[in-house]
């Protein structure tokens, strides 16, 4: 009746080992955390006869595909490098599923940025070790084949060999062949809707794998539907995401989504068995559980279980599309967009209105110097037009008041005659402009028009950020990101301020390939004192502490914010060729920590490529040098000479008043606690206060809980609907009404700036995030906001960081 | 800390109100749906109230041979109207299969007490539920207690204190310390273990020296922690010898798991213990308190500055618990799913730190290794082996195969004593200790011979996972390497002649496990393939795809057939070459992540490989 590999194969398998528990010695190997040595640790694995040498570990990445670093000088989290991992390096960029001849793995559970579970087991591949053939010496023989082992989470080991579907071997592929054959047939017969009365939502990851396959496989799901699948009830309660229960294979990328990318803990498995299911705290409705509809678990649901119920309409979107030129983009014609086409359709439904078609006419201007802005351009179509300085800046200053402000606002477009020729052009091969605003939220660095007809897609910054999820993408635009904005740096900081035209490009073609850019989470060090110096560091964006280590406590010196430059003397300190040229007693070893404040992104160049530099360019090397001479004098001096004394700037940067455009500061010797400041905030904002009159102190002053406007506002980062953002001119963070109430941003805040505010006939959510909004629609931006204003003892003024730093220690 | 205190607040209110496990929640410091995650796992865990009473009878095979279904089914029909008062529900396997049927009630007033009813009527079964209901004095009541069922064997040589004082227990603790010289103790316990070749008796059947030994190896590798636990789960049908062990010789269990601590230098030891085995779990405790006071377990072992607490640990229930990972991970507060190997646990055990993780029995054994004569009289206690293993052995020989080779080297003896539970169509049906080698023949026998003289029909040799073999096994059933070894002449094998052995029955491409049920001509295999399949679908944890799907559609194939929904012709299509069947149960076995889905299939499939006619009987007529 039927063959007996069944019978023949299964005590064997039975409660086994797996054939890579031990090592080539018969040694147990124990699981523990790669270290960065495993980089260079090489392994050769066959995969389907095809050799690939990969490291035994590679970095961890974030859920942006982002590599994680540890600290500026590069350092990286390694993870042990899977099976799977390595069938990626093998195929490079290229897509197997439209390449026969290549190794072919599918995933279902799997996701890079998360854990690996090995749950789905359709990465099942077959697996052997390379052994001498004990009866032909010099001979090699591979043992064990016939075990299947989930490639995501096997890691590496040496003689390794793989079969996946696709290898030549029939009995292995065959194996292989089937089991994902049978897997994706339970898995189709239970969880892929086929009933007329339930059509699918959509064509989900998991659909499109199943339809991808099915010729090859020959797939026949109705051949183990036994019984008609198994219905589970629908969960609607949630605003933001509706639950098909019945469509969910269980591969708990929802929960590891909520729990490790976003730290929300919200979501586990419920039940055991056949009738496990994903459950909300203690089983409840999504709606009534603590989930924040941040809709991270529907973005990596491969099913239709978790999608996307109501589309986010924002005012902007709104306003936009009265605009002349603009109109909706529907998420299947994103698809025409190589970049949107990246986005996951649920993500595309969600955040349509994040997206408008704009069809330009020559001349319209895209983004004007000196403007925040939340939006980017995806240029599609014609040629545009880029100016580094705007005449209309100057002019603007100018003026006084909210009419002159309206004024240039309205200005008229016939302004083009006194702009000149453009400093640069781009075209739909440069792919998006006005990124770099949008991610890092600092003022554009040029004035954009466009020079002929065309189109453009402008683009929130919710949906830039998610972009960055698809390898693809993030690829290309890290590569534009990362030209541009060492470009630009190269031309902005004052270290190359002092050079010719020509040096200057001398600079920037040198360095071009030669810097590094890193991005360092806060606290973390780019390097310590006593350590030996290595590279030269400009900040690009966020702040660095400088401080020294004196019998084990630490001495803040100061603080460095965006476009200063550091790291440079102990460079050129033991080098030969500047020998004769600096003064004697500098070192070669870093005097003193520089350590990330915020999220800081800073470029590195390492110190041959320094001194390399200098040598190139002789302007440049007098300038070092005598920022060494500089240095030194400054520290024979540094007992008489004033400066804040360490404990209060220790203060100053803990509070992170250094990042601070607008504090809200109390001189307590005046204030009488007579609260008018926050009454006057609740008149004027609904009843709803928007500032606290609390906080922490610093020297004779309170600094109130309100919006700071900080140079780098840490609540900006990942709002899932692009709701809070930088408006122009006045600095302040404004929140808008299609804000989901996720609390991402007062999370973000470590000032606790953003309050959320239940509502109850909100249009989508029960809470809203609110914050001091600087008064922006009610004064004008040189007037006094209310807070201030409403104080009767003037003892409430709003500052920056580093003003208050001046009152309390007047010194420079 | 979840799980106990789930526990707790269980015995305290009956069930789990919402209310208290957001409290615990805010306790802990967990977030609510790890919380839900274990309650929600162990079927144990109620959160919401019950009936007065809770009938809980056994559905699996050796109670289900003895009509459990129409136990239940009568009880259901005499709770009908009463939802209240009483609730009958369907359970695994009891581990009392030698008294089937099997049931419990549990009563939720009276500090919720239970009462087990072994090989009782329906009828005997509502009286008893009757009478505590009407709140009569608890006397009334039946209560088969494990203590007063009397064991069919009376002397086990496993017990080497059975006639000496109490004060003459842990003497392998004692030597062990009083050697002064730590590690040639440990090499002189360990030498022993390897000279008995004393097997694990658990699972797969490794060398237990070897695993003590990887243990301590790693644990020296780091100096960090280091644990022993001892797996009582047993919860796989037809197995129920550890229940016997912890009852009548929980000194053994835990001298064996606090000399595996000293040897290994573990911190900690755990004996996790099926909470359906109260009687066990307090004598194991009482133990426990007994070596405490004798000095052998706990702080400052005999004064010697070692310390080696141990601890029962109740399993929140689920014969997934088994499994040596996901025991781990219950421990742990997880959710028991089984987690990917490698790494195993002698590296990567409990909390991450090396574990070494055994059979009660393979711990029982090891006072009676090491006190005795450092393993030779153990080693001594096979059986003869008989003409088909010693043509085994010549096969093994001839294809050069390590492990039997290093098993036994040129004996001609099979090595060391063991535990069977056996238990259905026998007469006296029980825990039986036996030696290595002994035939199926012979271990019938030593239980009384078949139920009423009644002649063999089949028999499962390792619960239900290695599905249901027939007395005379049509010789082109077996592998092609035993099939080419046997006389040519020879059409079908007798299971009765095959000795008993794990390193045997690998090189036969069959499973040995310790739970053993024996099926009579009247037994019905349909229904025993149903009941087994269905046992499995309960019982998967639904971690891994082929397993959570895969074993309830082998249930669904099974129940189809035993209400005679498919034809004869359906029968075949899905058990040819290629079909269905055959596909989903290998893939099962080759993608699953445990044991448990691994063999989910195997009933089923046995059925229809040895016993077609008797699915056939069941085809639908047209
Ligand atoms: C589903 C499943 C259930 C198991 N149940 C038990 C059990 O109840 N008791 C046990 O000792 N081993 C059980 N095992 C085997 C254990 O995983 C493990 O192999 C064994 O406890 C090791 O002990 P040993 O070395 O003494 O054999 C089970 C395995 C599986 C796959
Ligand atoms: S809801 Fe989606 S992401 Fe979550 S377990 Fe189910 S299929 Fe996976
Ligand atoms: S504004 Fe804040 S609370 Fe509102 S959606 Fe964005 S991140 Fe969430
Ligand atoms: S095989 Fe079954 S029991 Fe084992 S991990 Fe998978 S689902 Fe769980
Ligand atoms: S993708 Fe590897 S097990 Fe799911
Ligand atoms: S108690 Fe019923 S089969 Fe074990």
């Amino acid at each position: 009746m039927a063959d007996d590999r069944y019978f023949d194969e299964q005590a064997q398998r039975w409660e086994e080992e797996g054939l890579f528990a031990r090592d080539l010695d018969g040694q147990l190997i124990r699981d523990v955390a790669p270290e960065a040595s495993d980089y260079g640790n090489m392994v050769e694995v066959l995969i389907d006869g095809q050799a690939v040498v990969v490291p035994r570990a590679v970095p961890t990445t974030d859920a942006q595909g982002n590599i994680l670093f540890v600290d500026a000088s590069g350092k990286t989290i390694p993870r042990r490098t899977t099976i799977y991992d390595a069938f990626r390096l093998l195929c490079g960029t290229v897509s197997p599923e439209k390449t026969p001849t290549l190794p072919l793995i599918p995933t279902l559970c799997h996701a890079e940025h998360l854990h690996p579970v090995g749950v789905c087991r359709v990465c099942s591949v077959e697996l052997g070790r390379l052994e001498d053939d004990p009866k032909n010496p010099g001979k090699k023989i591979v043992r064990g084949g016939g075990k299947l082992v989930p490639a995501c989470v096997q890691p590496v080991e040496e003689r390794m060999v793989v079969s996946t579907l696709r290898a030549k071997d029939e009995k292995s592929s065959g194996r292989v062949k089937s089991a994902l054959r049978v897997l994706l047939e339970l898995l189709a017969s239970e969880h892929l809707p086929v009933s007329s009365d339930r059509p699918p939502l959509e064509k989900s990851d998991f659909a499109r794998l199943v339809d991808s396959l099915a010729p090859h496989l020959n797939l026949q799901p109705q051949r183990l539907a036994f019984e008609p699948a198994k219905i589970h009830p629908q969960d609607n309660s949630s605003l933001l995401i509706q639950i098909d229960h019945s469509a969910c294979i269980l591969c708990d990328r929802c929960s590891r989504s909520c729990a490790d990318v976003k730290q929300n803990f919200v979501i586990g498995r419920t039940g055991k068995g056949f009738s496990a299911r994903i459950g909300f705290d203690l089983n409840d409705p999504m709606g009534e559980s603590s989930c924040v509809s941040c809709g991270e678990c529907m973005l990596n649901c491969p099913t239709t279980a978790l999608t996307f119920r109501k589309s986010i309409v924002s005012e902007w979107y709104e306003e936009e599309l009265q605009r002349p030129g603009r109109s909706a983009v529907t998420p299947e014609e994103m698809e025409a967009s190589a970049l949107l086409a990246t986005l996951p359709f649920r993500y595309r439904q969600w955040n349509q209105s994040s997206v408008v078609r704009w069809k330009v006419k020559a001349g319209d201007e895209l983004c004007a110097l000196g403007e925040h802005g939340s939006t980017a351009f995806i240029l599609n179509k014609g040629r545009f037009g880029g100016w580094r300085s705007d005449p209309r800046l100057a002019k603007k200053k100018q003026r006084k008041g909210l009419t002159g402000l309206l004024a240039s606002f309205f200005e008229p477009k016939q302004e083009q005659a006194i702009f000149g020729p453009p400093d640069f052009e781009m075209t739909e091969a440069d792919l998006i402009l006005g990124e770099m605003t949008c991610l890092n939220h600092y003022p554009r660095t040029a004035t954009v028009r466009a020079l002929t007809d065309g189109e453009v897609f402008i683009i929130r910054r919710n949906v830039l950020f998610t972009l960055q999820r698809s390898p693809a993408a993030r690829r290309q635009l890290d590569g534009v990101y990362r030209q541009r904005a060492i470009t630009s740096h190269l031309r902005r900081v004052p270290f190359f301020a002092a050079l010719t035209a020509d040096e200057r490009k001398t600079c920037q073609d040198f360095l071009q390939d030669r810097v590094k850019l890193l991005n360092l989470e806060p606290g973390q060090a780019i390097f310590r004192q006593g350590e030996s110096a290595d590279a030269f560091y400009m900040v690009r964006i966020g702040h660095v502490k400088v401080s020294i280590s004196q019998s084990g406590s630490e001495q803040v010196l100061s603080y460095l914010g965006p476009d200063k430059h550091f790291g440079e003397i102990g460079l050129i300190a033991d080098s030969p060729e500047f020998a004769t040229d600096i003064p004697p007693g500098l070192s070669s070893r870093r005097t003193a920590n520089c350590t990330a404040l915020d999220d800081v992104e800073i470029v590195r160049i390492g110190k041959d490529d320094f001194r390399d530099l200098l040598l190139r360019v002789p302007t440049l090397k007098t300038q070092v040098v005598a920022e060494a001479h500089r240095t030194l004098a400054r520290r024979s001096q540094a007992e008489t000479a004033p400066r804040p004394s360490s404990p209060l700037l220790a203060e100053f940067l803990d509070q992170g008043l250094y990042n601070a455009q607008k504090l809200l500061v109390l001189d307590l010797e005046a204030c009488t606690r007579c609260d008018e400041c926050t009454k006057a905030c609740a008149d004027t904002h609904g009843g709803v206060p928007r500032l606290i009159r609390d906080g922490l102190r610093f020297d004779k002053w309170l600094v109130a809980s309100a919006c700071r406007s900080c140079t780098d506002p840490y609540c900006l980062v990942g709002c899932p609907v692009d709701a809070i953002h930088r408006k122009a001119d006045r600095n302040e963070i404004q929140i808008e009404s299609h804000c989901i109430g996720c609390g991402l941003c007062a999370a973000n805040c470590p000032y606790g700036n953003i309050n959320m505010h239940q509502e109850d006939d909100g249009p989508i959510l029960r809470s809203r995030a609110t914050m001091c909004d600087l008064c922006h629609d009610i004064v004008a931006p040189e007037e006094d906001v209310s807070c201030v204003f409403a104080c009767p003892h003037n003892a409430a003024f709003r500052m920056s960081g580093a003003e208050l730093l001046q009152r309390v220690t007047p010194v420079g | 800390m979840i799980v106990q205190e789930l526990h707790k607040l269980q015995t305290k209110h009956g069930y789990l109100p919402r209310q208290e496990l957001v409290a615990l929640g805010e306790r802990l410091a967990v977030p609510l749906y790890r919380i839900q995650e274990v309650v929600s796992f162990f079927p144990h865990y109620r959160t919401s109230p019950t009936a007065e009473l809770e009938i809980h009878v056994c559905q699996d095979m050796a109670c289900h041979l003895r009509g459990s279904a129409g136990v239940l089914q009568e009880l259901r029909e005499a709770a009908a109207g009463r939802e209240g008062q009483l609730k009958i529900c369907g359970a695994s396997c009891l581990g009392r299969c030698d008294r089937a049927p099997a049931a419990r009630i549990y009563e939720q007033g009276n500090e919720h007490s239970v009462y087990n009813l072994h090989r009782r009527s329906a009828q005997e079964i509502i009286e008893a539920a009757s009478t505590l209901l009407s709140g009569k004095s608890n006397q009334l009541v039946v209560n088969d207690t494990d203590h007063a069922w009397p064991p069919p064997q009376k002397d086990w040589q496993i017990d080497i204190y059975a006639s000496q004082p109490v004060s003459e227990r842990y003497a392998s603790i004692r030597r062990f310390i009083q050697a002064g010289d730590n590690s040639a103790a440990v090499q002189t316990v360990l030498g022993s273990l390897k000279t008995a070749w004393l097997l694990g008796l658990g699972g797969a059947g490794g060398r237990a020296y070897k695993k003590w030994e990887e243990t301590l190896k790693e644990h020296q590798k780091r100096d960090e922690k280091a644990y022993v636990v001892c797996n009582g789960d047993e919860s796989e049908p037809a197995t129920f010898k550890d229940r016997e062990l912890f009852l009548r010789t929980p000194h053994l269990v835990v001298e064996g798991v606090i000399l595996a601590g000293l040897v290994v230098g573990a911190s900690k030891g755990y004996i996790y213990i099926r909470h359906e085995y109260e009687e066990q779990i307090a004598a194991v405790r009482e133990e426990i308190k007994a070596a405490e006071a004798a000095g052998t377990c706990g702080d400052n072992i005999l004064g010697s500055g070692m310390s080696f607490p141990v601890e029962v640990f109740v399993s929140p229930g689920g014969y997934i618990c088994g499994e040596q990972t996901a025991l781990i991970e219950a421990i742990q507060d997880q959710r028991a799913e089984p987690r990917n190997r490698p790494p195993e646990l002698q590296t990567n055990g409990l909390w991450d730190m090396p574990t070494l993780l055994s059979n009660v029995e393979t711990f029982a054994w090891v006072p009676a290794i090491v006190v005795r004569d450092q393993g030779k009289w153990f080693q001594e206690q096979g059986q003869e082996w008989n003409q088909w293993t010693q043509l085994t052995a010549n096969l093994a020989a001839e294809t050069g195969d390590r492990g039997w080779t290093e098993a036994f080297g040129k004996g001609t003896h099979f090595k060391g004593r063991r535990f069977f539970s056996v238990s259905g169509d026998v007469e006296r049906a029980g825990a039986y200790e036996v030696p290595i080698g002994i035939t199926l023949g012979e271990l019938i026998a030593t239980c009384g011979g078949m139920r009423g003289g009644e002649a063999l029909k089949a028999v499962a040799l390792s619960g239900p996972s290695g599905g249901f073999l027939p007395r005379f096994i049509k010789t082109e059933h077996l592998s092609a390497k035993i099939r080419k070894m046997l006389p040519t002449e020879l059409k079908a094998f007798d299971l009765c002649e095959l000795q008993l052995d794990m390193n045997l029955f690998r090189q036969w491409g069959l499973m040995l496990g310790a739970g053993i049920t024996i099926y009579s001509e009247s037994a019905d295999l349909v229904e025993q393939a149903y009941s087994a399949s269905h046992f499995y679908a309960r019982e998967s944890c639904g971690k891994c795809v082929p397993c959570r799907i895969g074993s309830t559609k082998i249930a669904q194939v099974s129940s189809q057939l035993r209400v005679r929904k498919l034809t004869r012709k359906q029968i075949d299509e899905l058990f040819q070459k290629d079909g269905p069947l055959l596909d989903l149960a290998g893939t099962m076995s080759s993608t699953a992540i445990c044991g448990l889905g691994q063999i989910a299939a195997n009933p089923l499939m046995s059925l229809l490989r040895y016993f077609p006619d008797e699915a056939y009987a069941y085809a639908a007529q047209s």
